[in-house]
């Protein structure tokens, strides 16, 4: 079956793809999500391809123990130091101290940026955080792990958990608030109440709560911030059902003999669409601010996950290391500002009357 | 199709109504309690023979559309009884020979008022049409089959399976929701003022097109209008509502040129002429 987007729709997407700084703004979203998502190979200390012996190893993508590379327990190898090794095996050969077998010929292609974001490191002089230099970008934390390499681990999380809570607690919205609309009468105004009561649960108290019994989980963290984040978008979705069930085609469809669950989702949730859209960037926004300031207050995602709230208190604490507050707020703030444009041309575009100016 | 090897009696009647009304609650006070009721139906009592047109006039909201939404379940009946076929209809079902039950839904189909807004603005002409079938195990091929045959039937091109309602005037509007009501194959149409929302060229086509389905496909029709002139052209029998009752009835030529009631001569007094 072909596929045909409505008039509408089409005109909405041209509208948005005029809109030059939020379609670029997306652009740029997507493309930079889609490269953090290569992250834990791309941004990790372990080289892409290792020739060692005259064998060929992927240590970016497969698991080799330490007994691969002639060590001899099975815990993973270790690539900084069998480079050092090799390394002191080729001076000690300068010397003229030649040893038993000769040294182990390698070659490898290392990752564009070769820090992983969970190891510290301290060969730097002196105590961490390192201030920015040719081998650490962006500088070093306090514990010396490499400020970029967590950056880039910490947008991967932070906005895979946004879209996540955002999907969730979209979809929450659209079948409570729905559900609202559709029914009506004292369902309607029933669930109206128990909405109310549920949303003056303070949600920080219930994450804290909830995390400090079962501990600080990725899924548990956006389960529980899901139950909270739908609640302003079931609201729209109550106003547009029970506008739109009242419509001919939605009685037409149950003349017809149609299921609630057609009618539900196939007459009148594409026509309610407008309010799911416009608000999805926003709560897409507001799902990064939360995850943020949590971590940040350090209830968030469990230490030493990468995190962008976690480097900003780092940076509290050490402000005389500015390279650590410095460049996560300016990475926050692009994060936002962008993500902001996106909505700002999504809401225009779904709105007709955006071109008009009231003068 | 769903309801071909059902065996209907010849002869009787396809709806007998019997003291049909509806009433609804007028809500009053902080609390919206049900202070009194509204009867916007009040015992109507009808018959509609097979193949037969049956126009039910009178002016707006006297009734006639409540009555009809009230024969397709839309809105709740107070009182009454309706047989369809001589069967009695008992939640929205009707016993068949054997003991099965069948939808009204699939017996009775309704064409609205407003061509605009009966059609879902997202769906294709396609999805329009198949849905109905595929909700009743149709396989989309044979649904898409007889989507084609339909539009073809109300003389709309088949090319417009793939367009979308807004690219149609309103009479070819009317005939694609004439064509939805007819996918599910009804023996009974209920035309709630099909005409009114159109110009007076594209009502003769539309007049003409349910006057041929009811030759060719046997379908009984009821036809609810204000338009005199349009009762006059395709009517074998009406029925005049006035403030939810029926104040007359009977064959449409007696009705409309020898009227007994004063509210029905009232009604037919108004029906504009060029000269006076």
């Amino acid at each position: 079956m072909k596929i045909r987007l409505s008039t509408e729709t089409l005109n909405r997407l041209k509208r948005f793809r005029k809109n030059k700084r939020a379609f670029w703004s997306l652009v740029v979203l997507v493309v930079a999500y889609f490269l953090s998502l290569t992250s834990p190979w791309t941004v990790n200390d372990e080289p892409l391809v290792l020739r060692y012996e005259g064998k060929t190893y992927f240590p970016a993508f497969v698991r080799y123990s330490d007994a691969d590379f002639g060590g001899e327990y099975q815990t993973e190898a270790d690539y900084g130091k069998l480079f050092e090794a090799v390394r002191e095996c080729e001076e000690d050969a300068a010397e003229g101290f030649t040893r038993a077998g000769g040294c182990p010929e390698v070659w490898a292609v290392m990752p564009p940026i070769a820090h992983d974001p969970l190891k510290a490191d301290l060969s730097e002089d002196g105590a961490p955080p390192f201030a920015p230099s040719a081998r650490h970008w962006l500088g070093t934390d306090s514990n010396g792990r490499d400020v970029l390499a967590r950056l880039i681990h910490g947008f991967r999380i932070c906005i895979s958990f946004s879209l996540l809570l955002t999907v969730l607690g979209t979809f929450l919205g659209i079948v409570i608030g729905g559900i609202q609309g559709y029914l009506g009468k004292f369902w309607d105004i029933g669930m109206q109440r128990m909405i109310e009561i549920w949303s003056s649960l303070p949600m920080l108290y219930v994450v804290i709560l909830i995390g400090s019994i079962y501990g600080r989980s990725f899924w548990l963290l956006i389960l529980i911030m899901a139950a909270f984040n739908w609640i302003s978008l079931s609201y729209y979705m109550r106003a547009e059902f029970l506008k739109l069930r009242g419509m001919t085609y939605v009685q037409s469809a149950k003349v017809l003999g149609m299921g609630h669950r057609h009618i539900f989702f196939k007459e009148i949730l594409p026509n309610a669409m407008t309010p799911v859209v416009t608000l999805f960037p926003f709560t897409l926004i507001g799902g990064i601010g939360s995850l943020t300031s949590l971590d940040f207050l350090g209830f968030g995602l469990q230490p030493p996950t990468p995190s962008w709230g976690e480097l900003m208190s780092q940076g509290l604490n050490n402000l005389y290391a500015p390279w650590i507050s410095v460049s996560t707020v300016a990475a926050l703030f692009v994060t936002l500002l962008l993500t902001t444009f996106v909505g700002e041309g999504v809401r225009d575009a779904m709105d007709p009357k955006s071109g008009d100016r009231y003068v | 199709m769903p309801n071909q090897e059902a065996s209907f009696l010849e002869g009787v009647p396809a709806i007998e109504a019997d003291g049909l009304a509806v009433r609804f609650p007028v809500r009053g006070g902080v609390l919206g309690k049900v202070k009194d009721y509204f009867t916007a139906v009040d015992g109507v009592s009808f018959t509609l023979s097979q193949g037969k047109i049956l126009s039910v006039v009178g002016e707006s909201g006297c009734g006639k559309s409540t009555l009809v939404k009230s024969l397709v379940g839309l809105v709740p009946l107070a009182s009454g009884s309706v047989k369809l076929f001589g069967r009695e209809v008992h939640e929205g079902k009707v016993a068949m020979d054997g003991g099965k039950a069948m939808r009204v839904c699939d017996l009775v189909q309704m064409v609205f008022q407003d061509p605009f807004s009966s059609l879902n603005p997202r769906q294709t002409v396609s999805e329009i049409l198949t849905a109905p079938l595929m909700a009743r195990k149709v396989s989309f091929e044979q649904a898409q089959r007889r989507a084609c045959e339909l539009l073809e039937r109300v003389s709309i091109p088949v090319g417009a399976m793939e367009k979308f309602p807004h690219e149609f005037s309103g009479g070819q509007r009317q005939r694609l929701c004439i064509a939805r009501s007819l996918m599910v194959s009804p023996k009974i149409l209920l035309c709630d003022e099909v005409t009114s929302a159109l110009d007076v060229s594209v009502q003769a086509q539309i007049l003409h097109l349910l006057d041929d389905l009811r030759r060719d496909l046997g379908l009984s029709i009821l036809f609810i209008s204000h338009d005199m002139q349009v009762v006059r052209a395709i009517s074998d029998d009406v029925l005049v509502m006035y403030f939810g009752k029926v104040v007359e009835r009977g064959v449409a030529d007696e009705v409309l040129t020898n009227p007994q009631h004063d509210y029905t001569k009232k009604l037919l007094s108004c029906v504009p002429t060029i000269r006076n």
